[in-house]
């Protein structure tokens, strides 16, 4: 265990922990409102906040999380108000804001802009800051969706037969994009914008075929979300491998595994 | 004197530019059991989606006398065949209805309990929602809306894909339900003979309530100067 020495390794470790918790515990709701994608979206529409935030000198993290709240928010106002399905949404989104962060990045040619740090991560170089403020914006995430984990269930399985029960779902619906936009913003710091969806996809795809229940689900799936980071980072000290890429293709083992029955 | 649940007047609309249903008007008591039936596109699931409060209104009136009310919709969800949740899961999602953070207690596990009981699926509480064949998925739902403790349950086309004997067993339980526990049902169907053995009132809808009344009625007024018609043209 001697990496765990190193203070780097120790933090990648504590962040990679709550992602794998976080990613997982809201990707649990999305896939099953067959809103698989939205992670996708909003980390990509976030793009032309990180490029803008690096124009103007603000702080990347700040834009990052401005725009994973506005992307966030617009698409599920557009689902709401338009008759177009939501991965088409995602999609317009998606690709509004990659144009805008290309568009900023050809303005500010010459600049010294590290935007692979956004793109893949850059889970064993994050400084302290970063630690302090991914705790201090997920562990409430956290809070709030055990708080609120049955309502949101039942707006999941059945959002008519929830409304008409008096549930203010309208009011549960932006909370769960506020936690999912949130989670994403503080996963692609950590894991990149490009694996952001990955992480809240996979583990419960592989989470859908271990357990009957949905408590079940939840449970195996941020299991699987976690034991995978770990694993990740360690194989990716060991290869000298980038951690992303070592946490998603864990990830994907293990579901492939979980597709053969392993875990029954 | 019986107390009304349910009044709807002048009731128009819209999608779009095409309406869906013009100068709706009728009332319902407490403890009734009312079918509605008509051809598709007649509005009728627009009508439940009116009456629950998932649409508005494009002219007129629809007042429900009563906030507990438990709907259950044509389609519950596009994931439903890998929906992982228990049928207690499922069923106990109903208590929600007493606040949304409650955590449940041992009195919320009877109630839980009964309406399983109620629906025979007791032995079934701990399997897959997906496990389970339509008609006793529908009837967890029922055990779903049992919980709520509603005054007014709402079905839209609840026997699709049900064989004939479980539709019949279906209509039996909703029968009971509203006898015993006098729960005011409304239902839409397609079932025209299933459900005039167990409704009080039946509705004929397209875009206007060209018929609502007594069953029998129904059968005498509508339905078979219709088939009648059908066979002169024939």
């Amino acid at each position: 265990m001697g990496i765990l020495q190193y203070s780097f390794m120790q933090d990648a470790l504590i962040n990679g922990v709550l992602i794998g918790i976080l990613c997982p515990l809201i990707g649990t709701f999305l896939v099953l409102k067959n809103l698989s994608l939205i992670a996708d979206g909003i980390a990509h529409f976030s793009f032309g906040g990180i490029a803008l935030g690096i124009v103007l000198g603000i702080s990347p993290n700040f834009t990052l999380l401005i725009f994973s709240l506005i992307g966030g928010l617009m698409i599920n106002y557009i689902i709401r108000k338009s008759s177009l399905f939501g991965d088409t949404v995602i999609a317009i989104l998606l690709s509004t804001g990659l144009a805008i962060g290309i568009t900023i990045i050809s303005i500010a040619k010459g600049m010294n802009f590290n935007i692979n740090a956004y793109l893949f991560g850059s889970l064993l170089a994050i400084d302290r800051g970063e630690i302090i403020f991914a705790l201090y914006f997920g562990i409430p995430v956290i809070i709030l969706t055990l708080l609120f984990y049955r309502p949101l269930l039942y707006i999941t399985l059945d959002e008519d037969s929830a409304k008409a029960s008096g549930l203010p779902v309208e009011i549960l619906n932006t909370l769960l994009v506020l936690i999912s936009t949130i989670t994403v913003a503080i996963t692609i710091r950590i894991a990149g914008i490009l694996l952001a969806s990955a992480l809240t996809v996979i583990p419960v795809a592989t989470g859908m075929q271990i357990s009957k229940s949905f408590k079940g689900t939840l449970v195996s799936s941020v299991t699987v979300g976690v034991i995978s980071i770990i694993l990740g980072l360690f194989l990716s000290y060991c290869l000298n491998i980038a951690p992303g890429g070592a946490i998603v293709i864990v990830n994907v083992l293990i579901f492939l595994m979980s597709l053969s029955g392993l875990f029954h | 004197m019986s107390e009304k649940i349910l009044e709807i007047k002048n009731l128009y609309f819209r999608y779009r530019d095409e309406f869906v249903l013009e100068d709706v008007n009728f009332t319902l008591d407490k403890e009734e059991f009312l079918g509605i039936i008509g051809p598709n596109g007649s509005g009728k699931s627009t009508l439940l989606k009116l009456i629950v409060g998932l649409l508005k209104p494009t002219k007129g009136e629809v007042k429900v006398y009563t906030d507990r009310i438990s709907y259950i919709p044509q389609k519950i969800t596009s994931l439903y065949h890998f929906f992982p949740a228990t049928v207690e899961e499922i069923v106990a999602l109903g208590r929600l209805s007493d606040g949304l953070l409650r955590r449940l207690t041992k009195s919320d596990y009877e109630l839980i309990n009964n309406a399983l009981e109620v629906v025979n699926l007791k032995e079934f509480r701990n399997k897959r929602l997906s496990e389970l064949s339509g008609g006793q998925q529908q009837r967890a739902h029922i055990a779903r809306a049992i919980v709520s403790n509603p005054e007014i349950l709402i079905l839209d086309e609840p026997t699709t894909g049900i064989d004939v004997v479980n539709q019949a067993k279906f209509y039996e339980l909703l029968g009971h339900l509203n006898k015993d526990m006098h729960i005011t049902i409304i239902i839409v169907s397609h079932d025209i003979s299933s459900i005039a053995n167990e409704v009080t009132i039946m509705a004929y809808l397209d875009k206007r309530l060209h018929f609502i009344g007594n069953p029998k009625d129904f059968f005498k007024k509508v339905l078979w100067p219709l088939e009648i018609e059908e066979l002169l043209k024939e």
